[in-house]
């Protein structure tokens, strides 16, 4: 879930910075981009590093 | 392609980069997003641009090595049939035949030598052209190059009646380290091309050295004639392939108008130049320099000769108990007859099985081996002999149409002693008996 969001991060997803708020970030990913997305939530959660992915 | 957005609407590529932040029970990420569309699109232009040439460079060597196996293949399909063409109408010119069935024979014979000749130097010449051509690096002695080299055009040079002379001058190194076969390949061409177009008078030889550093020389070879030389205007087409520069010369002297550009390519390859100096009429001089490395402490002895004609027509020593292993029945037959008109009575077997069986029944003391035959062929035939007979085996030299470079050293390495290519030449042949007689090889 989208907690908050700057300005350029909705103009990257093409929306209102108030429409994202409180929907969930992987309904602007790709089907086929889910799973790497999610992998990187495993890694994050498991790690005090910055975790990065491309998608 | 991955995708980021809503579907479909436009597809991004981003990077995102993820920390996590632990406010008590609860835990939530902090991401920055990062439009990377731009750069991926970058990179698989260039992916593709890499795969395209990778794709390309392997098309490249596949038609290098195709080339390279058409010439290997051109050179032996032209050169079999030439062996048969040059060796009967040699043979024929023996028998007796009236003059003008005589002139006929002579003819096929002159066209068939010139077909050769052609064929050669095409073939010298698209290795020449090819890139990364491998110098050899091996020590040799720089007279003996010389006298080869004469050797070669003597019988030419006196036919027409030409003083053919060599001059070393002082310095000169005796043992020096370079490529033996280019060097002598230039040498030989210019002294052909002297003899091709001089009537009357001399041919020389000069070459002298040059200090460059401590064990390094340049040698300079003059090829000097007095034949009927080159007009100013015609001088910077001389090294030009295919040409000849006159009609007149084109009609009296056979030849692709190869030679020069042969000679000027590998002088270049092995580091040095070449240049012609002449007025017509009046001769011509061609030079070339050769760097080269001296093998330490020997130099030549002054000297300067005259050489007429060296052919000799017969040898003394004829017991020379030889096999002929050849697969081509006219190849077969025109062998065969020059060693019967030189006095042998050569045993024949078609392939290298027939070899193996016939050493089984009875000692040779030199096997003539074609390379290529079938069931077994001359190199695999050889490795054989040498594995049954580590010592005392026969002297095993090859004939055949192969005559790419590399040839030689993989016969070499078979345990084969000599190499002659063909078609044949009595002459050719005639030094290889000789060697074997020299050597003892005759029981």
């Amino acid at each position: 879930m989208i907690l908050e969001a700057n300005l350029a991060g909705a103009f990257l997803l093409g929306t209102e910075r108030a429409n994202l708020v409180n929907n969930r970030f992987q309904a602007y990913l790709a089907q086929r981009s889910l799973q790497e997305f999610n992998a990187l939530c495993r890694r994050v959660m498991e790690s005090e590093a910055k975790e990065t992915a491309e998608l | 392609m991955n995708g980021f957005g809503k579907e479909g609407k436009v597809h991004l590529w981003v990077l995102i980069e993820a920390r996590a932040i632990r406010n008590g029970i609860r835990q939530s990420f902090r991401m920055a997003v990062i439009d990377i569309t731009e750069r991926k699109r970058m990179e698989e232009e260039l992916h593709e641009r890499t795969a395209e040439l990778v794709k390309a460079k392997e098309l490249a060597e596949s038609a290098v090595e195709a080339k390279a196996a058409f010439l290997v293949n051109m050179s032996h399909e032209l050169r079999t049939p030439m062996n048969a063409v040059i060796g009967f109408s040699s043979l024929l010119l023996d028998d007796s035949l009236t003059p003008e069935q005589k002139e006929y024979i002579e003819g096929i014979r002159k066209g068939g030598e010139a077909l050769l000749a052609l064929i050669n130097d095409i073939l010298d010449f698209s290795r020449a052209e090819k890139e990364g051509v491998e110098l050899e690096h091996q020590p040799f002695n720089l007279k003996h190059l010389i006298d080869e080299s004469l050797d070669m055009v003597a019988v030419q040079a006196d036919h027409k009646g030409l003083n053919l002379a060599h001059t070393i001058n002082y310095g000169t190194p005796d043992m020096i380290i370079g490529d033996y076969c280019r060097i002598r390949q230039i040498l030989v061409n210019l002294l052909t091309n002297a003899v091709k177009y001089t009537d009357v008078g001399d041919v020389s030889v000069s070459v002298s050295s040059k200090v460059i550093e401590d064990n390094k020389r340049q040698i300079l070879f003059i090829v000097k004639d007095t034949g009927i030389g080159i007009p100013q205007g015609k001088m910077n087409q001389l090294f030009q392939p295919f040409t000849q520069l006159e009609r007149t010369m084109s009609r009296k002297c056979e030849g692709a108008g190869l030679g020069l550009a042969i000679s000027k390519k590998l002088a270049e390859l092995m580091g040095g130049r070449i240049w012609a100096n002449s007025e017509s009429g009046k001769g011509s001089t061609f030079s070339f320099t050769i760097p080269v490395e001296v093998v330490q402490g020997q130099q030549l002895e002054l000297g300067e000769t005259d050489r007429g004609a060296v052919f000799e027509k017969t040898l003394g020593q004829k017991s020379l108990r030889i096999l002929v292993a050849e697969d081509n029945p006219s190849n077969q037959r025109v062998l065969v007859e020059m060693l019967k008109r030189l006095g042998y009575r050569p045993d024949v077997v078609a392939d290298g099985r027939e070899v193996i069986q016939a050493l089984e029944r009875q000692d040779y003391d030199l096997v003539l081996m074609d390379i290529k035959m079938p069931e077994m062929d001359g190199i695999t035939a050889t490795k054989v002999i040498r594995r049954l007979r580590p010592e005392n085996g026969p002297k095993i030299v090859a004939i055949t149409a192969y005559a790419l470079e590399g040839d030689r050293e993989k016969c070499l390495e078979a345990g084969i002693d000599d190499y002659i290519s063909k078609p044949v030449q009595v002459k050719e042949l005639l030094a290889i008996l000789k060697k074997c007689s020299v050597l003892g090889v005759a029981a």
